[in-house]
C-alpha cells in the first residue's frame, strides 16, 4: 500500500469530519428550534383534544329542534379555557380560529343571501337591522352621516336600495330627511317593507342629550320620503348614575319581516356595590311599547300586574315578558292584536344557592328567547339540561341532556358555561 | 513563458470601449486592449488613472455605462469565477479569520481550489495557518492575499498593484512566485505604476493615460524589431 | 442549492457569538422579571394580610391571583424582547454592510464567488429567519422555566396556572406566538417580506450610494404603497365594494406580487448595478 495515498485518504476524511463540525451550530440551534415549535404545536392541539365533544342526548321531543341551531360556550377545567360552538352534533373549538376569520366572517344571516344575492349586498353595511327580506324583496336602508369615513354622501341621508328577486331589478334613490341638523346619531333598528313602502324604524339622539324613536316612510316608486313619525320620546337628563334609554327589539335585530317592533324604555341606576366594589344597574322601571308598522301606531302595554319585569322578548304578534322568581321562570305572553294576557308559563329553573367563592357566572342557568321559543340550560349532576318550550303554549318541544364526552382530563371540578344560542338559518 | 495558442476559441480577455463614469467624473472614456492567456499583461498608468477600475469592470464587480467585456469569447457568468480570479490590493478575508479557515472557505465555494497548493505555498511564505489575517503584517497580507488567487487553478489572475507597499524582500518572494510555475500557462493581467521591478516578467503593456488606451504593446516584439525597453517606449509615448 | 446553504451556514457562525449574547441576555431579562414581580406582588400580600389584617382569602379574592399574565406585562419582560427586535433589526442592515466595512472588502470575495449572487441575499434573509425562529423557540423554552419559577415562588393559593395560550391572548405575544397556524403564516410571511423589501432597499443603496438611500426609501414606499393599495382603493374608490374575504384574497395576491418584485429587483441590482 502506498503510503502517501493512505495518509491522504486519512487526511480526507479528517477534512471530512472538521467540515461537519462547521455546521454543528447551526443544527444544533434548527433542531432545538424544530423540537420546541412542534413540542408546543402538538401540546396546543393536544389542549384543544382535551376539550370534550359534547352530545346531546334526547329525552323528549322533537330532535328538528336542534337543527341549525348554535350553541355557544366555554369549557374550562383547571388553568384550562375553550371556547367553543356546538352546531347539529359537531362540536367546534373557538380558541384556534383565526384572526383572518374573525375579520372575514359574516354573520350567519347573510349566508343564503351572500349565495344567490351577492352584488346586492356589496358596498352595504352588513348588519341585520339594515336589511329586510322576504320571499319577493330585499331591501336596505342606510343612514349616512355628512362626512363620514365612507364620503358617499355630502348630506346627511338615508340611502335606500330595494331589489326585486324575482325580475331581479333594482330601485336605489337618496333622501335627505327633513331636520338633519338636529340629530347627531341616528341609528337604524329595523326596516320593514309593505305595500310600496319601506319603513325604516330608528332611535335619534339630540344635541341636548334626548333621545327619539322615528319612523321615516318611503315611497319605493316615487323614490322620496313621505312621512316622519316621531313615535317615542324621551328626554330625562342623565343624573346621579341615573338615566333612561331605549333599546328597540330586544336587541337582536332580524332581517325578517315583522309586523310589531318591541320598544323598551327603562330608567336604569347605577350604583356602586360596596362589597364587590363593582358598578351594578338596578333597574328601576320599565315601559313596554309595541309598535304596529303597518298601521303606524304606537301602543303602551299595561305591565302594572306583572310587576317588575326584567326581560322580554317579541315573535309575531305575541309579546313575551320574563321573570326569574326563586327556582321558577315565569313568562307572560301579551297577545298584541287582541291586547290580552295569557296565562303564566311556569318553568323549573334552578337558581344557584348563592355561593360566592364559586365563579357565580359559571352556576347560573343559562336562557334564551328566540323566535318564539324559550331555551333554557342549566347544570344537573352530570351534565346539562336543555330545554326548549313552545311560549305560544307553554309546551314542552324538546327536552335533552348535554353530556360531555371524551374529556380527556377526568376531574370533576370542571365546568361548561352556555352563554349564547344562535339560530344559522 | 510559453505562448499558447489553441484551436477553436482563442482564450483571451477582450476588452471593448468600455467607458465608466463615476458621478460627472469619466474615468474610462473608451478602454479597448486583449490579455491572451499564456502572457503576462500589464497595466501602466498613474496612480487614479483607472487601472483598478478596468478590473472591476471585467469581473463584474462595478457596473460600466458603455461597452463590452468578454471571457473566452462570452461574457461573464457565475461559474466565470472558477476561471478567473481577481486579487485586489487589500485581502478579502474578514479579518477574525484564520488562515486555515480562510483555506477552508475557499475550498468549499471553489471546485478549483487546490488545498494542496494552497499548503505548499504557505509553507514557501512561512507562515502557519493558524495565524489570524488582522494580526498579518502588510507583507505577510499581500502573500496570503496573492496565495487565496494563486491555490485556485484558474485560467486568468488578475492583480492589482501587487507590489504596492510592500518590502523588498516580500517583493522578491512573490517576484520569484511569478517566475516559477505557478504563472505559466496562465493569462495574467497585472496593474502597476511602478515598471521597475517587473519589467523582465511581463510580455505585454497597455499604457493607459486620460481614460483611454495610449498604446498597447507587445514587450518581446518591439525588444527584439525596434530594441527598445519598455521605459523607453513609455518615455516616447509621454513625451509626445 | 449546495452553496447556498453553506452561505447560510457562514453567515449564521458569523454572527453567532452576538446571538448566544442576546439568548443569555434575554434569558437574564427574563428571569428578573419573575424574580421581580413574584417578590413584589409577596410584599404587597404580606402588607395587606399582616399590615391591613386582611384574609388571605379576601386578599385573593379583592388583588387577584398571582398569573404569568402580570410577568409578560413586566417591563422587564418587555424590554428583553424589545432588545431581541432591535438588534434583529440593526443586523437586517448590518448584515450587508458589514461585507463593505473595513480594509478587508469582504464583499469583493461574495461577488467573486461562483454561485447566484441571488443566494447571498437568499442565504442573508435565511439566516435572519433562522435566528428570529430561534429566538422564538427560546421563548417558549423561556415559559416553561418561567411556570416552574412562579411555582417555587408563588404558593398554590395565591395563584392561578394558566396555559400560555391565555397569557398570551390578549398582547403583543400573540403576534409573535399566534393560536392559530393560518396567523403564524401571515405574520411571519409579512415580516418575511418586510425583510426583502428592506433587502432591497439597502442594495439600492449600496449601487447608487447617495441617490441610492432616496431610491430605496421610495422603493419601500411605493412597495407599502401597493400593500394599501386595495384596501384604500376599495374604501375610498370603490366605496367597499368587495367583501373582507375577497379582500383578503386580494391582499395576498399583492403580497406575493410585492415579494417577487423585492426579491426581482434585489437580483438585478446584484448581477448588474452593485459596486464595490
Amino acid at each position: 500500500m502506498d503510503w502517501k495515498l493512505f495518509i491522504k485518504i486519512q487526511n480526507q476524511g479528517l477534512m471530512g469530519g472538521a467540515r461537519m463540525k462547521k455546521y454543528l451550530k447551526i443544527l444544533v440551534v434548527l433542531i432545538i428550534t424544530v423540537i420546541m415549535i412542534g413540542t408546543h404545536n402538538i401540546r396546543t392541539s393536544f389542549a384543544s383534544q382535551t376539550m370534550p365533544e359534547y352530545v346531546i342526548k334526547k329525552i323528549s321531543g322533537d330532535e328538528k329542534e336542534l337543527q341549525d341551531l348554535i350553541i355557544y360556550g366555554e369549557y374550562n377545567v383547571g388553568n384550562i379555557y375553550h371556547s367553543f360552538k356546538i352546531l347539529n352534533g359537531k362540536t367546534i373549538n373557538l380558541n384556534h380560529e383565526s384572526i383572518i376569520r374573525k375579520i372575514t366572517e359574516l354573520p350567519s344571516q347573510f349566508e343564503m343571501i351572500m349565495e344567490e344575492h351577492k352584488n346586492f349586498l356589496r358596498k352595504k353595511v352588513l348588519i341585520p337591522e339594515n336589511f329586510f327580506e322576504d320571499k319577493t324583496w330585499l331591501a336596505y336602508a342606510e343612514y349616512q352621516l355628512e362626512n363620514s369615513f365612507n364620503g358617499m354622501t355630502n348630506r346627511n341621508e338615508f340611502l335606500i336600495e330595494v331589489l326585486n328577486k324575482e325580475t331581479d331589478e333594482t330601485v336605489a334613490f337618496e333622501v335627505a330627511i327633513p331636520d338633519s341638523e338636529n340629530y347627531y346619531v341616528i341609528n337604524i333598528n329595523d326596516v320593514q317593507l309593505m305595500n310600496g313602502r319601506l319603513k325604516v324604524l330608528t332611535n335619534n339622539y339630540r344635541g341636548d342629550g334626548s333621545e327619539e324613536a322615528h319612523l321615516y316612510v318611503f315611497d319605493i316608486k316615487e323614490k322620496k320620503l313621505i312621512r316622519d313619525n316621531v313615535i317615542l320620546k324621551n328626554s330625562e337628563e342623565i343624573e346621579n348614575g341615573k338615566w333612561t334609554s331605549f333599546s328597540i327589539n330586544n336587541n337582536s335585530p332580524s332581517l325578517k319581516p315583522s309586523e310589531y317592533a318591541l320598544i323598551l324604555l327603562q330608567s336604569v341606576q347605577e350604583e356602586m356595590n360596596e362589597n364587590t366594589k363593582e358598578v351594578e344597574t338596578k333597574i328601576l322601571a320599565s315601559e313596554f311599547y309595541v309598535y304596529n308598522f303597518e298601521k303606524e301606531v304606537l301602543e303602551k302595554v299595561n305591565t302594572g300586574e306583572q310587576g317588575v319585569v326584567e326581560k322580554a322578548s317579541l315573535h309575531n304578534s305575541t309579546l313575551f315578558l320574563q321573570n326569574q322568581i326563586d327556582s321558577r321562570l315565569e313568562v307572560v305572553p301579551y297577545d298584541i292584536e287582541t291586547g290580552t294576557w295569557h296565562e303564566k308559563l311556569l318553568f323549573n329553573v334552578p337558581q344557584t344557592s348563592g355561593n360566592t367563592d364559586n365563579d357565580h357566572i359559571h352556576t347560573d342557568p343559562f336562557i334564551t328567547v328566540l323566535n318564539g321559543k324559550i331555551y333554557i340550560i342549566h347544570a344537573i349532576d352530570d351534565g346539562y339540561s336543555i330545554f326548549i318550550g313552545d311560549l305560544s303554549n307553554g309546551q314542552s318541544l324538546y327536552e335533552g341532556k348535554i353530556v360531555a364526552k371524551n374529556k380527556k382530563i377526568n376531574r370533576h371540578d370542571d365546568k361548561t358555561y352556555f352563554r349564547l344560542i344562535e339560530s344559522k338559518s | 513563458m510559453k505562448r499558447m495558442i489553441l484551436q477553436g476559441g482563442i482564450p483571451v480577455i477582450e476588452v471593448k470601449n468600455v467607458t465608466k463614469k463615476f458621478g460627472r467624473k469619466e474615468v474610462l472614456k473608451g478602454v479597448s486592449f486583449t490579455a491572451e492567456k499564456g502572457q503576462i499583461t500589464c497595466l501602466i498608468g498613474i496612480n487614479g488613472v483607472g487601472k483598478t477600475t478596468i478590473m472591476q469592470a471585467i469581473m463584474s464587480l462595478i457596473p460600466i455605462n458603455s461597452g463590452e467585456i468578454f471571457i473566452d469569447g462570452s461574457k461573464l457568468t457565475k461559474d466565470s469565477y472558477e476561471k478567473i480570479i481577481f486579487i485586489p490590493d487589500t485581502i478579502t478575508m474578514p479579518p477574525q479569520m484564520r488562515i486555515g479557515d480562510a483555506f477552508a472557505f475557499m475550498d468549499d465555494f471553489y471546485q478549483s481550489w487546490n488545498q494542496k497548493r494552497a499548503e505548499e505555498l504557505l509553507e514557501f511564505f512561512k507562515l502557519e495557518e493558524t495565524e489570524r489575517i488582522s494580526e498579518l503584517s502588510k507583507g505577510n497580507t499581500a502573500k496570503v492575499n496573492m496565495l487565496l488567487g494563486l491555490a485556485l487553478d484558474v485560467d486568468y489572475l488578475l492583480m492589482d498593484e501587487p507590489f504596492s507597499g510592500i518590502d523588498i524582500f516580500s517583493r522578491e518572494e512573490i517576484a520569484n512566485v511569478f517566475t516559477s510555475h505557478l504563472i505559466e500557462d496562465r493569462g495574467v493581467i497585472i496593474t502597476t505604476h511602478e515598471i521597475n521591478d517587473i519589467e523582465h516578467l511581463i510580455d505585454k503593456v497597455v499604457l493607459i493615460d486620460n481614460g483611454v488606451v495610449l498604446k498597447e504593446f507587445n514587450v518581446e516584439e518591439v525588444r527584439e524589431k525596434e530594441g527598445k525597453s519598455v521605459i523607453d517606449v513609455l518615455r516616447e509615448v509621454y513625451e509626445s | 442549492m449546495n452553496r447556498y446553504l453553506k452561505l447560510v451556514n457562514f453567515e449564521f457562525n458569523r454572527f453567532f457569538k452576538l446571538y448566544v449574547v442576546l439568548v443569555i441576555v434575554t434569558i437574564i431579562m427574563q428571569i428578573i422579571a419573575v424574580i421581580v414581580e413574584s417578590r413584589r406582588y409577596m410584599q404587597e400580600a404580606e402588607n395587606v394580610i399582616y399590615g391591613e389584617m386582611m384574609s388571605k382569602a379576601d386578599f385573593i379574592k379583592n388583588y387577584e391571583a398571582f398569573t404569568m399574565q402580570r410577568i409578560v406585562q413586566s417591563n422587564w419582560f418587555y424590554w428583553s424582547i424589545a432588545f431581541c427586535a432591535v438588534i434583529l433589526l440593526i443586523y437586517v442592515f448590518f448584515i450587508w454592510y458589514r461585507d463593505w466595512l473595513g480594509k478587508n472588502s469582504f464583499i469583493y470575495r461574495l461577488l467573486m464567488l461562483p454561485t447566484a449572487r441571488l443566494n447571498l441575499y437568499f442565504a442573508k434573509a435565511t439566516a435572519i429567519l433562522i435566528f428570529v425562529f430561534g429566538l422564538v423557540a427560546l421563548q417558549l423554552f423561556l415559559f416553561s422555566i418561567e411556570t416552574q419559577l412562579v411555582k417555587w415562588m408563588i404558593p398554590a393559593e395565591f395563584r392561578v396556572d394558566l396555559p400560555m395560550s391565555e397569557y398570551i391572548r390578549f398582547n403583543y405575544l400573540s403576534i409573535i406566538l399566534p393560536s392559530s397556524i393560518f396567523d403564524f403564516f401571515i405574520f411571519y410571511g409579512i415580516g418575511i417580506i418586510a425583510v426583502f423589501i428592506m433587502f432591497t432597499a439597502i442594495l439600492f443603496e449600496r449601487c447608487y450610494r447617495l441617490k441610492g438611500i432616496i431610491f430605496g426609501i421610495s422603493y419601500g414606499l411605493v412597495s407599502f404603497g401597493f400593500f394599501l393599495m386595495p384596501l384604500l382603493i376599495n374604501t375610498f374608490v370603490l366605496k367597499n365594494y368587495f367583501f373582507p374575504l375577497e379582500l383578503f384574497v386580494m391582499e395576498v395576491i399583492v403580497c406575493i406580487i410585492i415579494l417577487l418584485g423585492a426579491i426581482w429587483i434585489g437580483n438585478y441590482l446584484l448581477k448588474y448595478k452593485i459596486r464595490v
